[in-house]
């Protein structure tokens, strides 16, 4: 049983195998607590603010002892996440900011109880479950309000998003290398393992993905922060990284790449003769193809569980949607890289200075490649749906221009994927198989695949963008635009000159949270603009969750009123309720429903 | 054989090489911008260009440099930029507000008038327009967070009772942040409608907007008169108007 292996061999070969088992363990069990966190906190998107203490713009008599900031979602946040500014935008010391208990949603923060009469601005800047960052300012007065002298600054150092889009770029192409290079490598090429390029290029997309990884670790404190990138090995900010659910899955993540990296000395390592025989052979046959699948699943899942695909619709789906999709990506692009390199290349030279067979390593490869293809395509129209939701959203949001783009190259890539897969039909059918292809074929196919791993680079480039991208679905705003006819209550107004028989045209801009303009026009039974001694408006949620809002509505010419700062607190259904006084003694009520996204 | 083959592949490749040049070309011919005729930092020449022409309103329209009789009826230095049109000729406004600030360390332009050459036979509108250069972005920033805050204290309604018929009756105003092609500012719309028993048929429709970018700020006021009941739509077409003309500032 033992037979033809050294016994100090073979108890490196048992250690190797066990280190792996338990770091895989261990990166499993914090998997795990990442997916129960997901499965009892289900969140929606980018997180938006529901209510503050103090309320923005209230006038208070006297300081409050603390500020409290409500979320949609749980929000994670750090020492500097909440600043105190007053006219002049000093910022003014304040507590620590934590969370009410047991609320993973609400923020609260005491403040100083001797600040003088005058407006101050509390500017907040948080951390959404989907490891975006959401900011944002409310302020209120003590006594009276003062004019704000300065304005607020909240945004980060330019350079720190882009490090951070380059970081996440690196760990997708490394991602790639290290599954879909390894399987190529050590599996579907029998000659992989002893090729050194082939090798080489695998354990670069280890590095890849440990560098990729690392960056988007640092990255994340000064990103969530507000700060430049001299903040990068800052250890509150890196401390705090790894208190939310990015920074423990980025952990995971490097302790993954390290028991994908054994297994893959271990696989590639040469085989004792004779192979399969012994525990050597038991752990080349189960333990490593054991641990290398499990291994690439929780790999994926290190990134579909800390972005979009836990927040909006049908996360239960999004999850394992999106982690196939990655994985398919992955063992397409990272097994063409090798395949390339390793075999097509020095096949289709001229003079090739060693025998390279293209069997089977491409037959192989090219079923393989069918398989993603499918799961990609099919994950990949469920995904898109997902995360935008309608065809205006498709065209009209930086996401949706995205994943256009990405959707052209990905066709290119199907579109030579396809001629490959035509070259190894035809030459398989051939009684001495693909080798005896004409090498100008051979050098064609070359060129296509070269073709096809630069457009899977620039796919995974912009995916990389494509995540740091607020999704269209929840970014989409449309102006709401409706009409709605004025009730036949209308019976005081002028009959012929009155709006009665007419309708009331409502343009709202731009529809989301925030400040927006209401542009409300009142027209008679022929179209034209009527004039009515007032208007007045409210905004109440569909559901009546929350007391309605006065909105001020002013006159602008004849027959169109406007509301320039209609505040809507967050996204959702809504209704604009006006009261159109349509003479001196009759009022008509008009609701106007639309949704803020 | 293989030359055959070749050919071929050269052939598609030549093929696939031009197909990207001709969209490439297409692409870049059909995005339609205009080139800019000058670049920041602007100076009293150069701002000019993104001032409206008498070409860019339209056959029958003309253009004359305002020497402070032309805007007589509401007199403002011709040298200063508009934040509160009208208002110093209310008798109800309480709060203390100025019609148009002058730009402190800045070169005015002056004011030019581009309109029809006999005001009340065209459709087209009246523009009146100027700039001011500074030496540098931070003078036209001060002078930008000036002309900012006069025109938010600027009322929602005023009145004027007394004056030129053309000037007598009620104003509604309201202001909209705006941002074009990087200069940034404000839309002030104001509509003028006469007491009845003088006008009861028309209303003034004026869109007065200020914008700055670098070491400069532009304000272009566009005025046209409509009839009651139709729709106010000097606003969308400034917007129209200055996306072309301050395209070519760059």
């Amino acid at each position: 049983m033992m037979r033809g292996m050294h016994p100090a061999g073979h108890r490196r070969v048992r250690l190797i195998a066990r280190l792996a088992m338990v770091a895989f363990l261990v990166a499993g069990g914090l998997v795990a607590d990442l997916v129960s966190v997901v499965a009892t906190h289900p969140a929606h998107a980018h997180a938006y603010l529901l209510e503050t203490s103090p309320v923005d713009g209230e006038v208070l008599a006297s300081p409050p002892a603390e500020a409290r900031l409500r979320f949609n979602e749980a929000v994670s946040f750090n020492q500097r996440s909440i600043q105190l500014l007053d006219v002049t935008a000093k910022k003014l010391a304040i507590g620590t900011p934590g969370h009410v208990d047991g609320k993973a949603n609400t923020a609260r923060v005491s403040l100083p109880t001797d600040l003088a009469e005058g407006t101050y601005v509390l500017a907040w800047r948080v951390t959404s479950a989907d490891s975006h960052v959401v900011s944002g300012a409310f302020s209120f007065s003590i006594g009276h309000p003062s004019a704000l002298a300065a304005p607020v600054e909240q945004d980060a150092d330019p350079a720190v998003p882009v490090v951070d889009a380059v970081g996440r770029g690196l760990a997708f192409l490394g991602v790639a290398l290290a599954l879909g290079g390894a399987l190529f490598v050590a599996v579907l090429w029998p000659a992989g393992r002893d090729d050194r390029r082939a090798r080489r290029i695998v354990w670069s997309g280890f590095a890849a993905l440990t560098a990729g990884t690392v960056v988007v670790l640092l990255v994340q404190g000064p990103y969530a922060a507000g700060t430049s990138l001299t903040g990068v090995f800052d250890p509150e900010l890196l401390s705090t990284t790894l208190s939310t659910r990015l920074g423990q899955a980025l952990l995971v993540r490097l302790v993954i790449v390290l028991a994908l990296g054994v297994a893959f000395g271990v696989a590639v390592r040469p085989a004792p003769p004779p192979a399969g025989a012994g525990a050597a052979g038991l752990t080349r046959r189960i333990v490593l193809p054991a641990v290398a699948a499990a291994g690439a699943v929780a790999l994926t899942l290190t990134w579909t569980l800390a972005d979009h695909a836990q927040t909006g619709v049908q996360t239960w789906l999004a999850v394992p949607a999106t982690s196939l999709h990655l994985l398919a990506m992955a063992l397409w692009l990272g097994g063409l890289i090798p395949l390339a390199a390793g075999v097509l290349i020095p096949a289709g030279r001229r003079e090739p200075t060693r025998a390279i067979s293209l069997e089977p390593a491409l037959p192989r490869f090219s079923q393989l490649a069918q398989i993603c293809f499918a799961v990609i395509a099919v994950t990949g129209v469920y995904l898109s749906w997902r995360q935008v939701g309608t065809w205006g959203a498709l065209g009209g949001t930086d996401f949706g221009r995205l994943l256009l783009g990405k959707l052209a190259a990905v066709l290119a890539v199907v579109g030579l994927a396809a001629g490959a897969r035509r070259f190894v039909r035809r030459h398989s059918r051939e009684p001495l198989g693909l080798d005896t292809a004409p090498s100008a074929a051979v050098r064609r196919l070359r060129r296509s695949v070269v073709t096809e791993v630069v457009l899977g680079v620039a796919v995974v480039s912009i995916t990389a963008v494509l995540v740091d991208t607020a999704p269209a679905r929840t970014s989409y705003a449309p102006p709401a635009h409706t009409k709605v006819p004025v009730p036949a209550a209308a019976d005081g107004a002028d009959p012929a000159t009155g709006p009665r028989g007419g309708s009331v045209e409502v343009k709202i801009e731009p529809a989301r949270p925030g400040s927006n303009v209401a542009d409300i026009y009142i027209t008679g039974r022929d179209g034209s603009l009527v004039a009515v001694p007032e208007v007045s408006g409210e905004l109440e949620s569909r559901d009546r969750s929350v007391p309605a809002f006065p909105v001020k509505i002013s006159a602008a010419e004849p027959g169109h009123y406007v509301a320039n700062s209609m505040s809507i607190p967050y996204p959702g259904a809504w209704v604009l309720r006006l009261d159109i006084r349509v003479s001196d003694f009759d009022e008509t009520p008009v609701r106007v429903p639309f949704t803020a996204r | 054989m293989r030359g055959v083959d070749r050919k071929a592949s050269r052939r598609r490749v030549s093929g696939a090489a031009a197909g990207m040049l001709a969209l490439g070309v297409l692409t870049g011919c059909s995005s339609g911008a205009p080139q800019p005729l000058t670049k920041p930092p602007y100076t009293l020449d150069s701002i000019r260009y993104g001032l409206v022409s008498p070409g860019d309103l339209g056959e029958g329209a003309t253009e004359f440099k305002d020497n402070g009789h032309a805007s007589h009826v509401v007199y403002t230095p011709p040298n200063s930029i508009p934040t509160c049109p009208y208002v110093q000729r209310s008798e109800d406004v309480e709060v203390d507000v100025r019609p148009a600030v002058e730009p402190v360390g800045g070169m005015p332009t002056g004011r030019f008038i581009v309109g029809p050459q006999l005001a009340g036979t065209s459709s087209l509108p009246v523009v009146t327009q100027g700039a001011a250069v500074f030496k540098s972005s931070s003078l036209a920033d001060n002078t930008m967070d000036t002309v900012v805050a006069e025109s938010a204290k600027c009322p929602e309604t005023f009145g004027v009772l007394g004056g030129p018929p053309s000037v007598v009756g009620d104003y509604k105003v309201g202001s909209r942040q705006i941002e074009m092609d990087g200069w940034k500012g404000f839309a002030q719309h104001l509509v003028h409608t006469s007491p009845p028993e003088v006008n009861p048929d028309t209303y003034d429709d004026l869109v007065t907007v200020v914008v700055h970018k670098a070491n400069a700020i532009i304000y272009v006021g566009y005025a046209q008169i409509k009839a009651v009941g139709q729709r106010a739509d000097s606003d969308e077409k400034v917007k129209a108007l200055m996306k072309t003309t301050l395209a070519r500032l760059g």
